[in-house]
């Protein structure tokens, strides 16, 4: 499971719900505290899905502002963040078949050229910065239902089961999307990228 | 599997099993624990599936200027939606597109009613008709020329019980008149 959502013990989780609570009862501050510790993950997986720092975080803030207008109806904290991802992801492809339909997929320079914004000095942080731009690169000519179910289950560690409700099929058709996306990512890193994984390989 | 951890050993032996989505929750917990401390194991993962080296992917985070104008904008949205709430105060879900649909056939049923309406008369009855437009001759017989002379499409039409007379008025209105053959 995905640390940045799951909170690293029942600690965090008890807070969460305690933030929940007190937002229920109309106190901003803790919704505030609440948006602190849930953007975070609610970003990265509209910017895996998009690949657009701004749309994603728009789409972050979208979930936030619904958030508000349902709170009231979270008993438990396991809904409150399968109704997030769900939420997410539901606008994410709804997005990507916008663009498909409006055929203004992402150019690969342009989606290199986001990828570079905000440099950082560590060595690591620029070690994501590559490995992301050469995902946005392939994972632009998935299927968005692939691509959510790529990004949901092998990026943010979800399971199939609970990936099915979020996308609202089956677990086989889950685990279809799955294979899919995996194999046409496999063939994209073996064809253009063969040298890439061996040297992050030598290297980590 | 009681321990928290598992060790790198057992990680190696689920790998096909995690790639086939067949561990149970809590194995998946733990394999995925494993996999973001340990480096050798995340090597053989990547060996057996190279998609996977995605899943590190997760581990960014954003500098926190990043976030810099992130929560004004949410209040901002939170405050228009409660203005629009103010003002357009509708249920929510479903009652919500019910209560438009219901508007919707109402402003509907209004226009077409307006637009047809002044459109629509109720069709006048023949002997009304007969009363307005022409004095109907008392002696028919022998005057079918004199008719002729006055309505140009006038018909005659015998059957053995009855006769049949079918013209047009001036303005286009069709007049059938059916008597018993015995009255003149």
């Amino acid at each position: 499971m995905d640390s940045r959502f799951k909170g690293k013990d029942r600690d965090s989780q008890k807070e969460i719900w305690h933030l929940i609570h007190q937002s229920q009862r109309g106190d901003e501050e803790a919704f505030e505290k609440l948006i602190r510790l849930r953007r975070e993950p609610i970003y990265w997986l509209a910017f895996q899905m998009l690949a657009d720092e701004d749309e994603a975080k728009e789409i972050a803030q979208l979930a936030f502002i619904k958030l508000w207008k349902v709170l009231k109806k979270f008993k438990e904290v396991e809904s409150f963040d399968s109704w997030l991802r769900r939420l997410v992801t539901n606008l994410c492809l709804d997005e990507l078949r916008k663009r498909k339909k409006e055929r203004k997929a992402i150019s690969l320079n342009m989606v290199a050229e986001i990828s570079s914004l905000k440099e950082p000095a560590a060595e690591e942080v620029l070690y994501f910065k590559e490995l992301q731009r050469i995902f946005n690169q392939i994972a632009n000519k998935l299927a968005p239902k692939q691509r959510a179910a790529f990004v949901l289950i092998d990026i943010n560690g979800l399971s199939t089961a609970e990936v099915s409700k979020i996308m609202s099929c089956s677990s086989s058709t889950v685990r279809s999307h799955l294979m899919l996306a995996r194999r046409f990512l496999r063939q994209q890193i073996e064809n253009h990228y063969p040298e890439y994984v061996k040297d992050i390989k030598r290297e980590k | 599997m009681a321990e928290d951890k598992i060790d790198c050993k057992y990680f190696q032996s689920k790998i096909q099993d995690f790639l086939a989505d067949e561990l149970s929750p809590e194995e998946r917990i733990k394999f995925l624990k494993h996999k973001e401390v340990c480096q050798k194991c995340f090597k053989l993962l990547v060996d057996a599936e190279p998609s996977q080296i995605f899943s590190r992917l997760r581990e960014q985070r954003m500098p926190s200027t990043f976030w810099q104008g992130f929560l004004p904008a949410i209040k901002e949205g939170v405050e228009r939606e409660g203005v629009i709430k103010r003002w357009l105060p509708l249920p929510t879900g479903f009652r919500r597109l019910a209560v438009l649909a219901a508007g919707f056939l109402l402003i509907f049923s209004i226009f077409l009613w307006l637009y047809f309406a002044p459109k629509f008369k109720p069709a006048q009855r023949p002997q009304e008709l007969a009363k307005l437009s022409i004095e109907v001759p008392a002696k028919m017989k022998g005057k079918m020329a004199n008719l002729r002379a006055k309505y140009p499409t006038i018909e005659l039409l015998e059957n053995r019980g009855a006769r049949l007379y079918n013209f047009l008025l001036k303005d286009d209105v069709e007049v059938v008149m059916i008597f018993d053959k015995n009255i003149d």
